[in-house]
Formats: C-alpha cells, sequence, structure tokens
C-alpha cells in the first residue's frame, strides 16, 4: 500500500532559502576575528560553505525519494497520478529539483558551487577574503533555488492533492461502481458502506474516486464509486471521467454497472446501453453486473419493451441484470451480495490456478476422528451454560440484576481507593474467609506443615491426652524438691551469678586501653597462709601444718647470693664452687646512668662535654637553626595565604599559622612575665638599661625575655647562655614534659627549682609549646598564696622556656613511705589544714586543681606546704560544660570520674584530699587499685557499692559497670587510732562528696 | 461465544490466562479491564481467579490443567499455591510438578481426557499428568514443534493445531485426540495458537488482532456456534483460499 501522506511538506523557495540560511547561523559557530590564525579562518568559512550545502542537498534528496517515482508505483496509481497531475509536469518538476541539487553539490563540472569555492577558500589571505568567497558560494545557492519556485510550488500543490487521495488497495477485493452520472452509484456506495459520498441531485456530484469497506463473509470488500462517465470518446474525455477510466482499467475488481431506467439521469436507456458497449474493453476479464437502480420510480417489468430487449441481449451475453432501489432498498443487499459472489468466485477460480494453493491445501482440511476405542468423551458444558444460551433469545431482566458487579467497575467506581480483595470469592465458609494466614510463624514455613487431615489427628490426640489423664498416667509425676535441692539450686544460681560479674570484671580489664601502671609497693597476695586462712573461714581444714623453712634453705640463703630471697621449691641447684669476684657487676646492676653521662667519667667531663656540644651548635644557633637537618620555611606567612580569598584545599598550611598564632602568645607572655620580672627585681634595672643599649634596633622584642632577666651578664651571648646565669647545684627529677634542677640564683643567692619544659619533636614543636605546661604557666602566673608553688622567673633559652620555681626540700609522699617519721595528729591536721588553705585558695579562683596527689604536696624545713603541678589544673564555672574524666592519679581518682562523668566540679579535688588524709592516718595508699575496675571495687569495697537509690543516675554514667553488693564498712573501724575529728573530715570528703552526689 | 480481548495491548491472551470448563485463571494486570472480560463472560459458572505463579503474570504457559485438575510448576510459591486452593473448587486437584521443563503450558496441551506432551518431558511428570488430570498422554510433536502446548489449542470438542500441519498429521492427532483437528493461526497469522488464545467447551477468547476469518474458523472448530467442523470445507473455503493464497 502507498502512503501518499507522509510525504512531507514542500516549502516555497522563499522559505526554502530562509530554512537552509537560518539553519547555517544556528549551527556553525558565528564568532571569527581577524587576528585569528588563517587557516582557522578558512576553516570557519568553509564549515560554513559546506554546511550550507550539505543541507541543500539533503533536503532536496529527501523531497526527491518521498515523491513516488511513476515507474515504480502500480499502474493504477501511476496512470492516477499521470491523470490528476500530467506525468510530463510531474516528471520534469522532480528533474529540475534534481538538477538544482547537482548544481549546488559538488559533482557536476559545469558548476560546482560548493567545490569551487570549498576551493578558492583556500586562496582567501583574509577575513575580509574569506567572508566574501562565503557570501558567493551561499548567494550561488541561493540564486539556484530561486530559479526551482515553480517547480517547489507545482510539487506541494501535488503533495496536497496526493495527500488526500482515497488509499485504494489495487490488489484486494474490489467492487468499483460505474455508469452515468446521477444514476445513483454514490447512493448505494452510502448503503452498502459508510463512505458517506456526497450525494447531490445534479451531475459530476463526485468529481473523483471514492472508497468505502464493506463486510461479506468474514472478508472485507472495498467499494470504489466513480465519477459518472459520458459517452463520448476517449480523447475528450475529461479529467474527472478519466479517474474513472483509470480504476477500471488497472483494477482487477467486479465491475458494478448502474442503469438508470427511468431516464431521471437525462439519458435514457438506449444511450445507457451505448456507453456500456463503449467501455466494454474494459470489463474483460472481470466480473459483471448490472444493475437497474431506481426500481421504486419504474421497474424492469415497466420499460418500454425496447429497452427490455436491449438488457436481454445483456443477459444473453450472460450479464446478469438485477433490479434495486437505493431508496427503498429494495434489491440493494442481494446486488451486494451477488457482485461479492461473483467476485470470490472469480478470484478463487484464479487462485486455485495459481502456484500457492499447495501450501495453503492443509488449512482447508479438517480432519474428523476415527474411533480407536470404545470410551465416550462427551463435552462438559455445564447446565447453566445450556440454560443461559437458551434464555439469550428471551430479555430475562431479573438475571441481568443478578449478575455480580466487575472488577472493572468497582476500579473505575472507587477510582485510588480501589484494592482488588484475591480473598472475595474463596471457596471458604464466610466466617474464615478473609482470615490471616502468616506465611512463616516462629520461624517455620507454616506450608510445609499443612496437612489436610490435621483437625482430625488433633482430635485424636485430644482423645488419647484424655484418657491417658483417666488412666492416671500423670498422677505420680508430682515431686516435692527437698530443702536439699532447693539449696543446691540456690548455690547454683549464686555460683553462676559470680562467674558472670567475674568474667564480666575480667573481660573489662583485658579490653581497657590504658597503661598498666606498675605497683611499687605490690603486697604479695598469694601466700600459704591466706589460702590456709580463707580456706578455713570457708570451712574447710587443709591438712598439714605451716611448714618450717627446712635447712637446706638456710644453706642457700647464706651462701652470699641473694640470701634474702627465698627459693622456689623446685630442683635445688649445686652451689656455685667459686665466689664471683667481680664488683661492676653489682654496681651496673645497682645505678642506671642516663645516656648523655654515660661513658664519662665524673662531673668535669660532663660539663666539658657538654660544653663542648653547646659550642658545635652555635652556628646553627646563629642561623636559627636546630641543626644540618633543620630547613625552615622563614616566609611563615606567604602573601598568597594572607591576601584574598583563599580557594578550597589551600589550607594545609593552615597548621603553621596555628603553630605560628601560639607563638606569637608565647612571646606575649615572656613579655609579661618579663616586665613582672623588672619589677620584682629592682637591683637588676640598671643592668636592663645596659643590656638594651647593647642590642641592636629591633631585636629587643623578640630577646627581651632573656637578655632583661640576666641581670649579671655582661654581654649578650647565644640563646643557652642565660640558664647558666642560675647555678645549677643538683638534678631533683625528670617528668613527662619537664626536667628540674635546684639552683640558685647567682645574685641573691636564692635556692631555687628550675623547670625545664621539654619542648619534644619538631612535629610537637610545630604545635608551639607543650599545652600542659602553657596552662601551667597561665594559672601559675595568676596565682599567689603560701600554699601554691610561686612562680619566680621565667625565662626561654633556644626553643626551650625553663621556669624559676620555688625550691622545696621534699614532698609528703617522700614523707609518708618515711616509716622512721611518727606523725602526730597534730602534724597530720597542719598537713590538712595548709593543704585545704591553699585549695580553698585555688577554689575561690575557680580553678581545679585534678592531680592532687601526696607527690604533688611540696614541703619545705619549716614544714610549709605548697600545692605544685597544675598540669591538669583548668579553670571551671559552668558546670554543665563537659570535661575530660581521664584527669588525677588512679589511686586518688572518685567513682564518679572512674565511671565516666564529665560534668564534675570541686568534688573530685576533695576527694582527693579526702584519700590523702586517709593515707597519712594509714601511711599507705588507702585505694591502690590496679586498674580501673579493681579501683572501683576498693572503693566500693569500704564504701559500700552504690545503687540507684543511694545514687539516683550512676548506672546512666557513660562507663558505668555493675559491681558485686556490698555493705559499707565504717571508716572508725578502718582508722581505729585516729582522733574522732579527723574521722569526722575523713567523712566529710569522703562521704560528704557522696552525699553531695547523693551517692 | 469467541471474544476478542486483549491483556495489555498484548494479543497473546493464552499466556496470561488459563481456561478451563471448572475454572479460569487469569494473571494480575494493572488495571482488571483484562480480567473483568472473563469475569462477565464466566463468572456466574465457573470461578475466575487471579493468580500467579512464581510472583509471574504468564500463568497461562507455566500452567496445565483441565476440569479435573491443576498441574503448576516447582516454582510456584507455597502463597500462591493456598491461594489456587482456597480459590479452586474442591474437586480440582491442584498439583506442584518438579519438572526441568518448567513452562508447563508449553509443553502440555490437554482437554479433559486426552494430552499431547513435549516428547522430553519426564517419565515421572507423564505419570503425574495421567493421576492428576486423568488424562491419556501421549509423547507428540506438532507441526515439528516440540513445545505441543504452544503450537495446538485442544477443548473437548476440536483442537486447533499450528498452520504448518500437514493434512496427514492432522489425520493422526484427531485419531489420538478424537476430536475433530483443523490447522489455523490466530492474532493475524500467529502460529503460535496456544499462546493466542483459550478455549473451553462453550466459549474462547482469542487476541484483538484475530481477523473474523480466524474468528469463524475457531467457531466452528471448538463448535461454539452451531456451524460445525465441517463448515471450514464447505462454507468457509472460498474465504480461506482468498484470504490465505
Amino acid at each position: 500500500m502507498y502512503n501518499f501522506k507522509k510525504i512531507t511538506v514542500v516549502p516555497t523557495a522563499a522559505d526554502f532559502i530562509n530554512i537552509m540560511l537560518s539553519k547555517t547561523q544556528r549551527k556553525t559557530p558565528t564568532v571569527v576575528h581577524k587576528h585569528y590564525k588563517i587557516s582557522r579562518i578558512r576553516q570557519f568559512y568553509m564549515r560554513k560553505v559546506r554546511f550550507t550545502q550539505q543541507n541543500f542537498h539533503d533536503r532536496l534528496s529527501m523531497i526527491l525519494t518521498e515523491f513516488p517515482k511513476m515507474e515504480d508505483i502500480h499502474p493504477f496509481y501511476a496512470d492516477l497520478l499521470n491523470v490528476l497531475y500530467d506525468k510530463d509536469h510531474y516528471k520534469l518538476a522532480l528533474g529540475q529539483i534534481n538538477i538544482a541539487r547537482h548544481l549546488i553539490d559538488k559533482w557536476v563540472t559545469s558548476s560546482r558551487v560548493a567545490k569551487d569555492y570549498v576551493r578558492l577558500m583556500k586562496y582567501g589571505d583574509s577575513l575580509y577574503r574569506c567572508k566574501q568567497l562565503k557570501k558567493a558560494a551561499l548567494g550561488r545557492m541561493v540564486t539556484i533555488m530561486k530559479r526551482q519556485a515553480s517547480s517547489l510550488q507545482y510539487l506541494e500543490h501535488v503533495r496536497q492533492h496526493m495527500s488526500r487521495l482515497p488509499s485504494i488497495d489495487p490488489n484486494t477485493r474490489t467492487i468499483i461502481l460505474c455508469g452515468f452520472p446521477n444514476v445513483g452509484k454514490s447512493s448505494f456506495i452510502n448503503k452498502i458502506t459508510r463512505a458517506d459520498v456526497e450525494v447531490q441531485p445534479y451531475s459530476f456530484t463526485t468529481k473523483s474516486l471514492y472508497v468505502g469497506h464493506t463486510d461479506y463473509k468474514y472478508l472485507k470488500w472495498q467499494v470504489i464509486d466513480t465519477p459518472g462517465l459520458l459517452d463520448h470518446p476517449l480523447e475528450e474525455r475529461n479529467t474527472i471521467e478519466m479517474q474513472a477510466i483509470t480504476a477500471l482499467a488497472h483494477i482487477r475488481a467486479c465491475v458494478l454497472f448502474i442503469m438508470d431506467p427511468s431516464g431521471q439521469c437525462g439519458h435514457n436507456v438506449e444511450d445507457q446501453i451505448r456507453l456500456f458497449e463503449s467501455v466494454k474493453p474494459l470489463f474483460a476479464n472481470k466480473p459483471l453486473l448490472v444493475a437497474l437502480n431506481k426500481s421504486d420510480v419504474m421497474r424492469r417489468s415497466d420499460m418500454h419493451p425496447d429497452d427490455e430487449s436491449r438488457l436481454t441481449i445483456l443477459e444473453k451475453e450472460g450479464i446478469p441484470v438485477m433490479e434495486m432501489s437505493t431508496v427503498s432498498e429494495q434489491g440493494v443487499s442481494e446486488v451486494k451480495t451477488e457482485a461479492c459472489e461473483r467476485l470470490l468466485t472469480y478470484r478463487v477460480e484464479m487462485k486455485l490456478k495459481g502456484k500457492k494453493m499447495g501450501d495453503i491445501l492443509n488449512r482447508l482440511h479438517v480432519a474428523l476422528p476415527k474411533e480407536r476405542d470404545s470410551i465416550q468423551r462427551p463435552p462438559c458444558i455445564p447446565d447453566a451454560v445450556l440454560l443461559k444460551k437458551k434464555n439469550k433469545g428471551m430479555e430475562v431482566d431479573e438475571e441481568d440484576a443478578k449478575t455480580r458487579k466487575l472488577e472493572k467497575d468497582l476500579e473505575l467506581e472507587l477510582g485510588d481507593d480501589y484494592y482488588l480483595d484475591l480473598k472475595k470469592w474463596y471457596d471458604l465458609p464466610e466466617e474464615y474467609r478473609w482470615d490471616i494466614l502468616p506465611e512463616i510463624w516462629n520461624g517455620h514455613n507454616i506450608a510445609d506443615f499443612m496437612d489436610p487431615a490435621i483437625q482430625e489427628k488433633f482430635q485424636k490426640l485430644l482423645e488419647e491426652e484424655e484418657m491417658r489423664e483417666k488412666a492416671g498416667f500423670y498422677d505420680d509425676e508430682v515431686v516435692e524438691e527437698d530443702d536439699k535441692m532447693k539449696f543446691i539450686r540456690a548455690t547454683a544460681k549464686k555460683i553462676r551469678e559470680k562467674r558472670m560479674l567475674l568474667s564480666n570484671e575480667h573481660r573489662m580489664t583485658k579490653t581497657s586501653t590504658k597503661a598498666k601502671m606498675p605497683r611499687p609497693g605490690k603486697v604479695r597476695d598469694r601466700s600459704v597462709s591466706r589460702l590456709r586462712r580463707e580456706m578455713s573461714d570457708l570451712g574447710v581444714n587443709l591438712p598439714g601444718r605451716k611448714r618450717k623453712r627446712d635447712n637446706s634453705m638456710d644453706v642457700d640463703g647464706g651462701d652470699g647470693f641473694g640470701s634474702n630471697y627465698e627459693r622456689a621449691a623446685r630442683s635445688r641447684s649445686r652451689p656455685p664452687l667459686k665466689m664471683l669476684r667481680s664488683e661492676s657487676v653489682v654496681r651496673a646492676r645497682s645505678t642506671s646512668v642516663s645516656r648523655d653521662r654515660s661513658g664519662l667519667k665524673d662531673e668535669k667531663a660532663i660539663t666539658k662535654v657538654k660544653k663542648i656540644a653547646k659550642k658545635a651548635q652555635l652556628k646553627m644557633n646563629r642561623q636559627a637553626r636546630k641543626g644540618e637537618g633543620d630547613r625552615v620555611i622563614l616566609d611563615m606567612k606567604p602573601k598568597h595565604l594572607f591576601a584574598g580569598k583563599r580557594k578550597q584545599g589551600k589550607t594545609d598550611r593552615a597548621k603553621i599559622l596555628r603553630g605560628m598564632r601560639s607563638q606569637d602568645v608565647h612571646k606575649r607572655l615572656w613579655f609579661n612575665y618579663a616586665s613582672e620580672a623588672r619589677e620584682n627585681w629592682p637591683e637588676s634595672r640598671e643592668k636592663l638599661a645596659q643590656d638594651e643599649e647593647d642590642e641592636e634596633p629591633g631585636a629587643s622584642d623578640r630577646m627581651g625575655g632573656q637578655s632583661q632577666l640576666t641581670p649579671s651578664r655582661k654581654r649578650r651571648r647565644g640563646p643557652s647562655a642565660t640558664h647558666a646565669q642560675y647555678e645549677k647545684i643538683a638534678f631533683l627529677g625528670e617528668g613527662q614534659f619537664a626536667t628540674v634542677y635546684k639552683a640558685k640564683h647567682p645574685v641573691t643567692g636564692k635556692v631555687v627549682a628550675v623547670k625545664k619544659i621539654k619542648i619534644g619533636s619538631r612535629a610537637e614543636a610545630e604545635d608551639g609549646i607543650n599545652r600542659t605546661a602553657l596552662r601551667e604557666i597561665k594559672l601559675l602566673y595568676e596565682l599567689n598564696h603560701e600554699n601554691i608553688i610561686g612562680l619566680l622567673d621565667i625565662f626561654g633559652q633556644g626553643s626551650n622556656i625553663s621556669l624559676v620555681i620555688d625550691f622545696m626540700d621534699t614532698d609528703l609522699e617522700v614523707l609518708i613511705k618515711d616509716t622512721g617519721m611518727v606523725f602526730t595528729p597534730g602534724n597530720v591536721k597542719d598537713f590538712m589544714i595548709q593543704t585545704l588553705t591553699g585549695l580553698q585558695y585555688l577554689h575561690e579562683r575557680w580553678i581545679l586543681h585534678r592531680d592532687l596527689k601526696p607527690n604533688n604536696l611540696l614541703l619545705n624545713e619549716d614544714g610549709l606546704l605548697k600545692i605544685s603541678d597544675f598540669g591538669l589544673a583548668k579553670e571551671y564555672g559552668d558546670s554543665s560544660r563537659p570535661m575530660t574524666p581521664m584527669v588525677i592519679t588512679r589511686w586518688y581518682r572518685p567513682p564518679e570520674l572512674l565511671f565516666g562523668a564529665r560534668c564534675y566540679s570541686t568534688g573530685v579535688d576533695m576527694w582527693s584530699v579526702g584519700c590523702i588524709l586517709a593515707e597519712l592516718l594509714l601511711r599507705a595508699p588507702f585505694f591502690p587499685g590496679e586498674s580501673d575496675l579493681r579501683q572501683l571495687e576498693k572503693i566500693f569495697s569500704v564504701m559500700g557499692t552504690p545503687t540507684e537509690e543511694i545514687w539516683p543516675g550512676v548506672t546512666q554514667l557513660s562507663d558505668y559497670v555493675r559491681f558485686e553488693p556490698q555493705q559499707p564498712h565504717r571508716l572508725e573501724d578502718i582508722f581505729s587510732a585516729a582522733p574522732s575529728d579527723l574521722i569526722y573530715l575523713l567523712y566529710s570528703m569522703l562521704t560528704g562528696l557522696v552525699k553531695r552526689l547523693e551517692f | 461465544m469467541a471474544l476478542r480481548v486483549q491483556f495489555e495491548n498484548n494479543n497473546e491472551v493464552g499466556v496470561f490466562s488459563k481456561l478451563t470448563n471448572k475454572y479460569c485463571l487469569v494473571g494480575f494486570g494493572a488495571t482488571e479491564t483484562f480480567y473483568s472480560v472473563f469475569e462477565a463472560e464466566l463468572s456466574d459458572i465457573i470461578p475466575v481467579v487471579h493468580a500467579s505463579v512464581a510472583d509471574c503474570r504468564i500463568i497461562g504457559r507455566l500452567t496445565a490443567g483441565n476440569k479435573n485438575g491443576l498441574l503448576v510448576p516447582s516454582t510456584t510459591t507455597d502463597q500462591e499455591l493456598q491461594h489456587l486452593r482456597n480459590s479452586l473448587p474442591d474437586e480440582v486437584v491442584i498439583q506442584r510438578v518438579e519438572e526441568r521443563l518448567s513452562a508447563l503450558g508449553n509443553v502440555i496441551a490437554c482437554n479433559d481426557y486426552v494430552a499431547l506432551v513435549h516428547p522430553d518431558i519426564d517419565q515421572e511428570t507423564e505419570e503425574i499428568i495421567h493421576d492428576v488430570l486423568k488424562v491419556e498422554v501421549f509423547r507428540r510433536d506438532v507441526a515439528d514443534q516440540h513445545l505441543v502446548g504452544s503450537y495446538s489449542v485442544l477443548s473437548n470438542q476440536g483442537a486447533l493445531v499450528h498452520p504448518k500441519t500437514s493434512s496427514q498429521s492432522q489425520d493422526e492427532l484427531s485419531a489420538l485426540l478424537q476430536v475433530p483437528v483443523v490447522a489455523g493461526s490466530v492474532n493475524r497469522g500467529s502460529d503460535v495458537v496456544g499462546a493466542g488464545m483459550v478455549v473451553n467447551d462453550w466459549c474462547a477468547f482469542c487476541g484483538l488482532d484475530t481477523t473474523s476469518t480466524e474468528l469463524s474458523v475457531i467457531e466452528s472448530i471448538f463448535r461454539i456456534t452451531d456451524a460445525g467442523p465441517e463448515a471450514v470445507r464447505t462454507t468457509m473455503k472460498p474465504s480461506l483460499i482468498d484470504t490465505l493464497a
């Protein structure tokens, strides 16, 4: 089938040109500058020319391919097109378009627009020339298209007309109606199809071919209504008539020649017969039928005998003549049936002769069954169907009313609320039709346990059970548990609980990431005597008595080797035959030498080596470098990081800036301390002034702290020089962040302690001075109290900072450990008063010490106690501000911190003081826990295990662990020798805290 | 009455539905249009049931059944099986079949008395077919196609087979099935007649594309109208020749 409706619109020449040029403008680059490289300019214009040419080519090709070729289409259409549009004109127009395409293209030698101009473009030596060439090329193309204006216009007309042609299938079953105008052809087609052809009382109402379709014998039939024919030679026929002729000539169809015996059409029967005869050659080899229309006006019997005889002649030729009336519809369907039958018979005859017949013979075959046995196989049609069939003829309204509402209607009615209820039509009783059956129940697939006989089985089981009960099967099974069993059960439960607690605790200890603290004074906790005691407490008497150390051991003990150690009762080794003489071995073991002193003979050598090392460092110091590896970037404030905006990913140097900022803080601090020191030490002022004169201008800011603090200095030396001003007397000790020396001020002769803050590795130093040290400096600087360690001075040395603090002879820990000393209650009270006074001073200034322990309470000869070590101290205020719970040495740490409380205040220090007081009384640590969990256990063994009732919220603490409940001990029982007021103080500090927390 | 229906713009109605003399299964669709065609026609006579097999809507190709029973593939879930059990009448036996050729609808063509099965089907499955569907089972090809369920459609009154089935094998099939057999197509020339239509002893449903010639062949061979199977080679012969040749 041809579809002429699909042909694209052919624009007029002007539109065509506009389309093409605007497309070029839209789809090629538009910006070019004369300073571009010439090759680029050439390429820019070449592209425009080529692009335009390609578009012209594509569009014209489309026209050429879409319009049908006369030679390729069915002769009926070819002829029809010839009749309607004139074949020559049509071909010429397409030919013109083809030539235009060639002209624009590059292949025709005479005028290859695109190719020529593209070639010329290669010689364009400026933007202007290239542009002119492009303009010329496009102009040529436009001119060529302008010449095609008439062709394009004609083709558009043809296209529009073609799209309105009826789609006639030349090969299908077709009935063609023909005859004089006004004989009733269109009325007939309107009767048998739904073509709806216009019918008017004048001739040539139908000016072209019309198509309708009708059904007959399950087949579709095409009916073509042709315009009326007049009886004149072929050459004189007009276009309208020629369409009918074309259809008759080319379509193999049943021809229905319609005549009007009444003559109402304006032509008598004779004329009509003559027409029939003249077009008869077109009817050759086609089923033919003559229909006498308007039988309502004139029946055949009423016709003039002459006319009648003419029809009889036709009938004799084998052409059936039938009567019909399109007005009364009499005979219309008979005519249609006859026409269809004749055509079908004709077509079947033709096809039977064809080759295809063999392929379809099986389709025409109905295999009827041969009986193979005597089994009856009747169809299974329910009675309801038969009844329905029977009732089909009768209109039964009741049944219609009964039919159920269709799901489709429900869906339409309910819209979004509709849901498909699958259970609605279940073949189940109404009461459990909608029961929900779970797919999986208790991890079992219900379907696996589905049993059709389950009800019966269940019933049977019930009966069996009933029978058993009756028979007394279950009667003797009731057993009373005796007391022994109950006791065993209770004990077993206890054991299980204890085991759980132990494993819990063990897990906690194991998973703890905290460092394991060594226990210096660890008491041996496993011994035979202890075992014996504990077992006897439990009521088990171990056989045998405590064994005396036997004589052989005594011999071992007296051999001169570690005689104090009691050997384990393993295999006894033979005593060495000779005495080992080396004394140095003992020495080597007894003293460990720090690495900077190892290999040096005496103090003198050490000093010398240090001096040499310092001298070696001098050059580096001058260059302000740490060593050879110090390639510090001096440009610490690169312009690009401080000016303008920074994009993402440029902040990697922020660290450096941070470091710088903290350095600035140090600088300021130093300065402040220095000025303070100046005021405090008036005797050094003159010297200072002199020093300042010595300094180069500009350097004073950085070096100020050092120089101003060194009154005895003659002239400026290296940075380390200052330290030397304090005469070092002795090494006192080393902490995590600092080394402490005892020193003497050369001028005043005052003995002080110099705490040299370790600067640490380069990485740490980058962030500035250690935070702990910084905190300590900051706090000490603000504090001034008799019982707080005083900061006397501060100076820098290289990148190190040294703090000068009060020298104290000893600390409380030493005193406690010195068992030779006896503390009277007065001593204890004195220590307590001083500690608490100092602590009060701190707490009044909103400072928490957070590391109180005997070691940090320093004492001098006069018995003055000073609180020191402010490394963990912190200002506090708002109790809701969370702080870290990882403070205070464990033995002195309160339980809330051990449980991970983050909001705490002065209470934590009070607990520590309480612990110290207890330690003073006991002369041993009160709660010496080896781990956090053991610590808690120790606390709770004395103070009782807290529960949610006495300490609400304890279980909510982040590190809360459940402990075995224990009853509190009376402190009076533990500190039996202590006066009651100290016990009261102890209570107030340990349980007072507890009370405060509602422990 | 033979009806033309479409399942969501698809003409292969035999894929999405299964029709027997005792029940009708219909696949789940996005809307109820397809279901309601069956519902309107059949629901007052036999249950018309929404069904799925292994979450698939192509139940017509996955299941095989007649008035005595219904065979479903092993992939059917327990829930689906339960749904079918609840919906179908008690006299219909439902059986899950462990068969390698799990598209049972494609490999089994049956009416209430005989069944044609794929030649490669399991011996065990054959026995199950015999016991559950209560049919005689024949291993046979239709027009050299093993998928007998796809290429043929049976009722107790007639059979429509692949359009290329030779007259001789039609005769053989007819002797086996004991019903008149005709070669024909549905859905404007589709040769997968089993997929293109469903039929029972009193009605048929085919795809919307089925031409009137095809429909009339179907109606006559399955005795849905009063014209018997003979009509194919008598009254309808010219129309058939004209359309086919």
